[in-house]
């Protein structure tokens, strides 16, 4: 709890560093003392079962992707600001994997006090082989590690990778792309509710509302991460491609097409029968009660 | 781990492709003697012969691709034993990879789709100097091989090919010609070379010709494409029975086509052209709704 009151002092000092973030200042003030108030609830459960003290804190992995770089969002994620509302929420380290911009990234960090990093562990490097890994640090499981979050560009690479590992996601969509295609994505994921849209100068926002869904969701105590299995099950395959090879030999492509057809046929009207037989079992319940 | 990255090492050029190369140069040394040797009435009547040619066989070769309907009825069918690919003399796939997201989209694509057959052939596209491309490539086949027991014929053959970069990120478009006619000859290569691991004592002309093309959006995938239908528009292969391109547009896209995308709608040359949002396919004319081929599927919970 003391954390948080040096982060009311902070707030201020932020709130002034960036006066045209009002609004969301006034926003994050109230979001954290929410949180504090959930805290202090969850706290005396929480001293009972296991010591508090045992989970490290959130970490927050920023990524640009291995293709282009992203100099605006490096930018932005080494502010004082921004390493202010990242202490707030509880976080402790900050990853960031920088693409072709590592040593002007490093120059911005060593710029930055101590007082301006806010005990925030920054480590940056320019690629990496082992994404999974980096994201794996910021997925909650229950008794390991608390959830943190990762900021990436638009790149489907990235982000499918990281909805499939089921870290909380902020997607930044990187403009200087051809037709900015990564905005698409990431709105529609905002709309399907699975990341948070960033946007550039206001990435303290989206990290606000991470927090409201670690809150709200189970993000923080997941089960531990299994990876998917290999080869996927016969449901879940993908056949368009072995249809695509069946069209090279007409003859086995009609021969299969007539298989899959009565097949298909035989499920269809095994589940009308289902379907009937539910009815009418229906009907004699509701006779029986009438009697 | 060295033995795949030794496996995956690219391949020379192919006599075939010389033929080719030679035939082009063949055919350019005429048309400028014709020239300057025929008279302009000659001139003209030649190249709209050769004009209504090229337009009669893209037409007839655009009416044998399935339709979306088609396309549609075949993902339908949830049975588990269809389709079966396992009892044919060969199946013989090519995917192109991309850089970045491209590539791991593929990469996905081809981890949802793999089936372990022993007629099967996977050839790997990579563009030059993409050393992170081939990285994540090993680990696939290192993962395709870890599933099954040690010296079992059913992980099928591997080779990949290299070409150069169609377009770079942020390359400009007045460049792009250029940098494409150097992919595009070495694509010749790359669709007609036959396989080392599969010899034609052993198998004939079976796995001679790809059967299946894949690709999902990077530049050079296009023009790779382009080259396989001009090879079939000329009878060079078998249009009916081999490179039958599949284009799936990238996750990224949920509401406008890419320029790759617009690029395969509007010439067509796509057997079957996939998208992965119910949106974007609701939008375009003639593409296929394949759902979320090309992204993990969201963990339980």
């Amino acid at each position: 709890m003391v954390n948080g009151v040096n982060g009311v002092g902070g707030c201020s000092d932020g709130g002034s560093s960036s006066g045209s973030n009002s609004v969301s200042v006034t926003q994050a003030r109230e979001l954290k003392r929410r949180r504090v108030d959930l805290l202090s609830d969850d706290g005396v459960e929480t001293h009972q079962n296991t010591p508090q003290t045992a989970l490290p804190g959130r970490r927050c992995f920023v990524t640009v992707g291995a293709t282009a770089g992203f100099r605006a969002l490096l930018d932005e994620v080494s502010t004082a600001g921004f390493c202010l509302c990242l202490a707030e929420h509880g976080y402790t380290t900050l990853e960031v994997q920088c693409g072709p911009d590592e040593a002007a990234f490093a120059e911005r960090v060593a710029r930055l006090s101590d007082d301006d990093k806010h005990g925030i562990a920054i480590r940056s490097f320019g690629y990496t082989g082992n994404m999974q890994a980096h994201i794996l640090n910021c997925r909650g499981q229950a008794g390991v590690r608390p959830a943190g979050c990762v900021i990436s560009h638009g790149g489907t690479g990235t982000v499918g990778e990281v909805l499939g590992v089921g870290a909380p996601l902020i997607v930044v969509a990187n403009p200087t792309l051809m037709d900015n295609h990564q905005l698409e994505l990431a709105e529609s994921l905002e709309e399907q509710n699975v990341a948070v849209h960033g946007r550039i100068g206001s990435l303290a926002a989206a990290i606000d509302r991470v927090a409201e869904r670690i809150i709200q969701g189970t993000l923080d105590a997941l089960p531990p991460y299994c990876p998917p299995s290999f080869p996927v099950p016969a449901t879940d395959r993908i056949t368009l491609f072995d249809w695509m090879v069946l069209t090279c030999y007409p003859d086995e492509l009609a021969a299969q097409m007539h298989i899959a057809d009565l097949d298909q046929a035989e499920a269809d009207f095994a589940q009308q029968q289902q379907q009937a037989q539910q009815v009418s079992s229906q009907e004699n319940n509701g006779l029986a009660q009438l009697d | 781990m060295d033995e795949i990255r030794k496996m995956l090492e690219d391949i020379g050029p192919d006599r075939f492709a010389l033929f080719v190369y030679l035939g082009l140069i063949g055919i350019a040394i005429l048309s400028i003697a014709g020239f300057f040797l025929l008279s302009w009435s000659w001139i003209v009547a030649i190249a709209n012969v050769f004009i209504a040619f090229v337009i009669w066989r893209h037409v007839s070769l655009r009416r044998a691709h399935p339709r979306p309907e088609t396309g549609r009825r075949w993902i339908s069918r949830r049975n588990p034993s269809t389709p079966n690919t396992a009892g044919l003399p060969a199946v013989y796939f090519l995917y192109i990879l991309g850089s970045g997201g491209h590539t791991s989209e593929m990469l996905e694509t081809i981890k949802r789709k793999f089936v372990p057959q022993a007629n099967a052939h996977r050839r790997y596209l990579i563009t030059t100097g993409d050393q992170d491309s081939l990285d994540r490539l090993v680990k696939l086949e290192c993962l395709i091989r870890r599933c099954l027991p040690g010296g079992d014929p059913r992980v099928g053959t591997v080779d990949t090919f290299r070409v150069p970069r169609a377009r770079r990120v942020h390359q400009p478009l007045w460049t792009a010609p250029l940098s494409c006619l150097a992919t595009a000859v070495h694509a010749v290569n790359a669709l007609t070379r036959e396989p080392d691991c599969r010899p034609a004592t052993r198998h004939g002309a079976q796995f001679k010709y790809p059967h299946v093309v894949i690709t999902n959006g990077p530049a050079t995938g296009f023009v790779v494409c382009l080259v396989g239908h001009l090879l079939k528009l000329f009878y060079l292969v078998p249009a009916e029975s081999r490179l039958k391109m599949v284009y799936v547009e990238s996750w990224a896209r949920c509401r406008s086509l890419s320029l790759t995308g617009r690029l395969f709608l509007w010439t067509g040359i796509a057997d079957v052209f996939c998208v992965q949002h119910e949106d974007l396919a609701r939008r375009t004319r003639g593409a296929l709704y394949v759902g979320r081929v090309a992204a993990p599927l969201a963990p339980p919970g």
